[in-house]
This record gives structure tokens, C-alpha cells and sequence, in this order.
């Protein structure tokens, strides 16, 4: 929805609409980088000119500089995180589905499993990471066993939303064609559950990569959250930062994907807003 | 046919009368989950009393009851940390997101500013900047709530963002006839329309809070449950770990009842709630 629409009553369009709204874009494009401008130089001249000391916080240009100087070591552990967080993304959303398929056709495992289902999207599972821990040591087992459970829970409550919200049309329809069970589940109901299953996919991306990293602070020997906190501890701080803003950009590449693979699959939702 | 009516339901009578007919069909909607639950708990009581699960894997379920009695001192200290920690960066970053997005929908230059980072933020985990912060604030609590309070403001600042540009452009014409000023606008119209948003941010917010509170004291602390939980765990003292998980769990829900209390009291501003939900 433009802002246009809201504050004013729709106008035919002129030229100098067009002007204005080629105006708006590059005001867009444009307007978001002014922030972040004016936050680095303060920044890098706080730090620069030794306001603040470089053991709390590091210029940008010695983030820069950290880069360079170790960004093999921190592609190397992010390889580690990001395997833990897709392994845990693919079984957990694969759970969820299945799952979400059978309680579908299931009324008793519905009325008795959902409820607790929908409970437990709101209890802080990341709090039995140490438990993992103790059972299946500090290897990436128990980062995979963690992340499949936080992709598992949104999955399995918007997929049934998505297999039930079938129009009550194509339902009769179908009827009226005799299908079976399985003809109605891979023809209406699994498409029609598409758009909810995304929204689970886009909560679950960025979920499993800060479970991951998370889970790795506490014992492990490699991944990108041990290596934050080694830095942390160590007091590397132009490495903290670099290691943590590595951090942000796999957890955004990781959703920019699933929201690539929304736009390819599902079109007919392009128009929606701000995705 | 009965399963097409209760997907209809709430978004025609509101939450209110949801949660009244929900109380009519309590034998079944509520007694399956409590009856699994219990027949789950009643399982895994006579699998450790049997020694089917050693006590050094899942502690029996009277132990960790226990804990609560002889160890409750401790566990309410701790709690008391984890609460003030989430509870305090759920309102700091719950206000300072309401202030900023009515602050912004007065200037759009502004909004055109902020929001592609609101927008970003969505994916941006904002926990794993942590370590960078215990530096920058020392241990402690103070470091926790900031975490907290930034991991909380960015849902409700977007959610705020959106359901403040919500309203029917009918109104803002009413009120353009009535040479509202801005402030009026967004007291009478843009506010109580954002309202369903924001108690969907909220209830997500709820939970987030206890989360982020949680990890991050796993290493920025030296109290509080996630601290609890990784120390008794070293040490391998199982049962006070697990009551000091469900000592969190407990909490957690308790906030996000909280919130759906709210949402029922002010339920004539947040009927639609749920429509806007994901």
C-alpha cells in the first residue's frame, strides 16, 4: 500500500505523479544509508580519536582490517554453523510437515497433541541446550537435534492452518469427483497450505542459525558462536565484531533465500507488500 | 462441516465469544492435551521408578519436584534475576518501539529512513551480538537488558510501523474535514487500529524476552535460570537443572498469559487480532 493511498484520495495519473514517485524510489534507495552513515563516522571517530578505548570497541576500519586478517579462520567455523543450522532447518520443517499431515487426518492426535504443540511455540526449548549437551556431548549432534526442534514447532502449527484454510469450493468439488484421500491432499490441500508453510520457513531460517550459534557457545571446539565467544574471552575485539557481523550476514542470507524461493513459488502473492 | 465452522468462528465473533464457547466444549478442547500430559508425566514417573531411564539421563519427575522444596530458595533468587531481566527489557523495548513508529508517522522522510532496518532486522540475530555487548557493559545485568530490550524492540517497532498506516483512508478524510492535527489523527484513529498489531508483536515479544533473557546470561552472567542451568548441569546436579527449566517454561507462559489477558480486556480495540496474528 503506498502512503499516498492513505493520507490522500486517489488522484489520475499525471506527470507529475510519475515524476514524483520515480522521486520516491530513489528517496527509498537513498534515505536508509543516511542513518548508517552518520552512525560509522561518529563511530569511527569516537574510536579513532581514543574517546572511547579500543579495548571496549573497535573502529570500523580495524573490523576491516580483522577481515582480512582472519576471515579464514571465520569462513572455516561458519561452514561448521551453517551445516548444523540447515541439517536442523531440512529435518525439523520435514518433521513438521509429515506430522502436520497426519494430525490433519487424525482428530484425536489434533485435539490432543496441537494444543501442547501450540504451547510449546512459546516455551523457551533453548534452555534444555546444556540437557543435549550432557546426552549427546559437544559435537554437532546436539546443535542438530536443538535446531530441528525450533524449525519443527512453527512448521507443524502453520502447515495445519495451510491444509485446513482449502477453499470449501475445490473441498466439494472434489467430492463430487470422487477423489481419494491422497488426490485431495497433493491436488488442494498441500498447495493451498504453500503461503503458511513459508511462514514457518522464514521464522525457522532465521531460528535455526541463532539456535546454532547459540548452542555452540556453551562447549564445543568449532562453529562460528564458539569462535565469537573465543574472541570474546580472548579479548580480540575487531575479531568479536567481525565474527559476529559474519554472523548476521549468513542468518540474512539464509532468510533472503527463503524469501527468493517464496517469490519463485508462490507468484500469485507478489503483490503483497514489504516482504 | 463442524471443522469449517471453527475456522470461521473466531474471525466472526471475536475472541470474547471464542473464548466463552471454548468454555462450553471444555471436555473437548481442554481435557485431551491435560489428560496426554498427565498420562505422559504418570509414564515417565514409573519408567525411572523401574530404572528404564537412569537418573543420570532424566531425573524422576518426584526429584525435580523436590528441588522445589529443598532447593526453593535458590531457585526463586535466580528466577527473581531472569524475571527482572526480561520483564525489564520487555517494557524498555516494547515503549521505546511504540515511541519511535508514532514518532515516525509523523514524517515520512523519517519512516523511509528506518524501515528497511526494521524490516532487516526480522532476520538479524541480535542475541549473537551478546558477547560484543558484555564487553562493552561488563557482566551482569545490565548487559542482558540491553540484549533483551534490542531483541524486543525491532518486532514491535515493524508490527507498530504497519498497523499504524492500517487505517481506512475514510477516516483520514473525516478527520481532515474536522482539521484534525496530527496528534488528534493519531490518538483517535491510527493508535486504536494499530492496536490488534501490536498485541501480536506483543505475544511474540512475550516469549522472545524469557529466551533471549535466558542465553544470554549463559554467558553474560553469573545468576539468573540460563545461568542455573549451565552450572548445575557441569556439576551434574540434574534435578535442580531440570526444575530450573521448568521453572522458565512456567514463567515464560505465565508473561504470555499475561498478554492474552490483556488482549481480552482491551478486546474491543483487538478483535482482529488473530487475523493479523502471523
Amino acid at each position: 500500500m503506498s502512503e499516498a493511498a492513505t493520507h490522500q484520495p486517489p488522484r489520475l495519473l499525471s506527470v507529475d505523479a510519475l515524476k514524483r514517485s520515480f522521486g520516491g524510489r530513489a528517496r527509498r534507495t537513498i534515505l536508509p544509508f543516511l542513518p548508517l552513515a552518520v552512525i560509522l563516522a561518529l563511530w569511527q571517530y569516537a574510536t579513532a580519536s581514543g574517546k572511547i578505548s579500543n579495548l571496549v570497541l573497535a573502529s570500523p576500519t580495524a573490523i576491516i582490517a580483522a577481515f582480512a586478517g582472519s576471515g579464514g579462520e571465520i569462513v572455516s567455523n561458519m561452514t561448521v554453523t551453517l551445516f548444523e543450522a540447515l541439517a536442523g532447518f531440512v529435518i525439523g520443517n520435514s518433521l513438521g510437515l509429515v506430522i502436520a499431515v497426519v494430525f490433519v487426518h487424525s482428530s484425536i492426535a489434533r485435539r490432543t497433541i496441537y494444543p501442547i504443540a501450540i504451547a510449546a511455540e512459546a516455551v523457551p526449548f533453548i534452555a534444555i541446550i546444556p540437557v543435549l549437551m550432557l546426552w549427546l556431548g559437544n559435537g554437532v549432534e546436539p546443535k542438530i537435534v536443538i535446531t530441528s526442534f525450533i524449525a519443527y514447532f512453527p512448521m507443524l502449527v502453520n502447515a495445519m492452518r495451510g491444509l485446513r484454510a482449502v477453499d470449501s469450493d475445490v473441498s466439494e468439488l472434489l467430492y463430487s469427483l470422487s477423489a481419494s484421500r491422497a488426490q485431495k491432499l497433493m491436488l488442494v490441500q498441500l498447495p493451498a497450505a504453500i503461503p503458511f508453510m513459508f511462514n514457518a520457513l522464514k521464522l525457522s531460517a532465521c531460528g535455526t542459525v541463532v539456535t546454532a550459534l547459540v548452542a555452540e557457545w556453551l562447549a564445543s571446539d568449532r562453529g562460528l558462536g564458539y569462535l565469537i565467544v573465543l574472541y570474546g574471552t580472548r579479548y580480540e575485539i575487531p575479531q568479536l565484531w567481525a565474527a559476529a557481523i559474519t554472523a548476521m550476514a549468513m542468518s540474512l542470507a539464509v532468510y533472503g533465500l527463503v524469501v527468493i524461493a517464496e517469490r519463485r513459488l508462490t507468484p500469485w502473492r507478489r503483490q503483497s507488500p514489504a516482504g | 462441516m463442524s471443522e469449517m465452522r471453527a475456522a470461521i468462528q473466531p474471525i466472526r465473533n471475536g475472541p470474547i465469544s471464542t473464548f466463552v464457547a471454548g468454555a462450553g466444549h471444555l471436555e473437548r478442547s481442554v481435557l485431551p492435551p491435560v489428560l496426554f500430559l498427565a498420562l505422559l508425566v504418570a509414564g515417565w514417573a514409573a519408567a525411572s521408578a523401574n530404572g528404564l531411564i537412569p537418573a543420570y539421563v532424566l531425573p524422576a519427575p518426584g526429584a525435580i519436584a523436590g528441588i522445589f522444596l529443598t532447593k526453593g530458595d535458590a531457585l526463586l533468587r535466580h528466577a527473581g534475576a531472569t524475571a527482572t531481566e526480561a520483564l525489564s527489557g520487555f517494557v524498555i523495548g516494547n515503549v521505546a518501539a511504540i515511541l519511535a513508529a508514532c514518532l515516525l508517522s509523523f514524517s515520512q522522510t523519517l519512516k523511509e529512513m528506518f524501515y528497511p532496518y526494521a524490516l532487516a532486522s526480522r532476520a538479524i540475530p541480535i542475541i549473537v551480538f551478546t558477547p560484543v555487548v558484555v564487553v562493552l557493559l561488563g557482566r551482569g545485568i545490565p548487559p542482558i537488558i540491553a540484549i533483551v530490550s534490542f531483541s524486543v524492540y525491532f518486532p514491535t517497532f515493524l508490527n507498530m510501523i504497519r498497523g499504524l498506516k492500517a487505517a481506512d483512508a475514510d477516516f483520514y478524510e473525516m478527520l481532515h474535514s474536522y482539521s484534525a492535527t496530527p496528534l488528534q489523527r493519531l490518538c483517535i484513529i491510527e493508535f486504536p487500529v494499530a492496536m490488534p498489531y501490536l498485541f501480536a508483536a506483543l505475544k511474540v515479544s512475550a516469549s522472545a524476552s524469557f529466551i533471549s533473557a535466558l542465553v544470554s546470561e549463559w554467558i553474560g552472567a553469573n545468576q539468573g535460570l540460563g545461568y542455573l542451568v549451565v552450572v548445575s548441569g557441569q556439576y551434574f546436579r540434574l534435578p535442580l537443572m531440570w526444575a530450573a527449566i521448568f521453572c522458565a517454561a512456567a514463567m515464560t507462559l505465565t508473561l504470555l498469559g499475561l498478554v492474552h489477558l490483556a488482549e481480552h480486556l482491551f478486546g474491543r480495540y483487538t478483535a482482529h487480532a488473530r487475523e493479523v496474528g502471523q
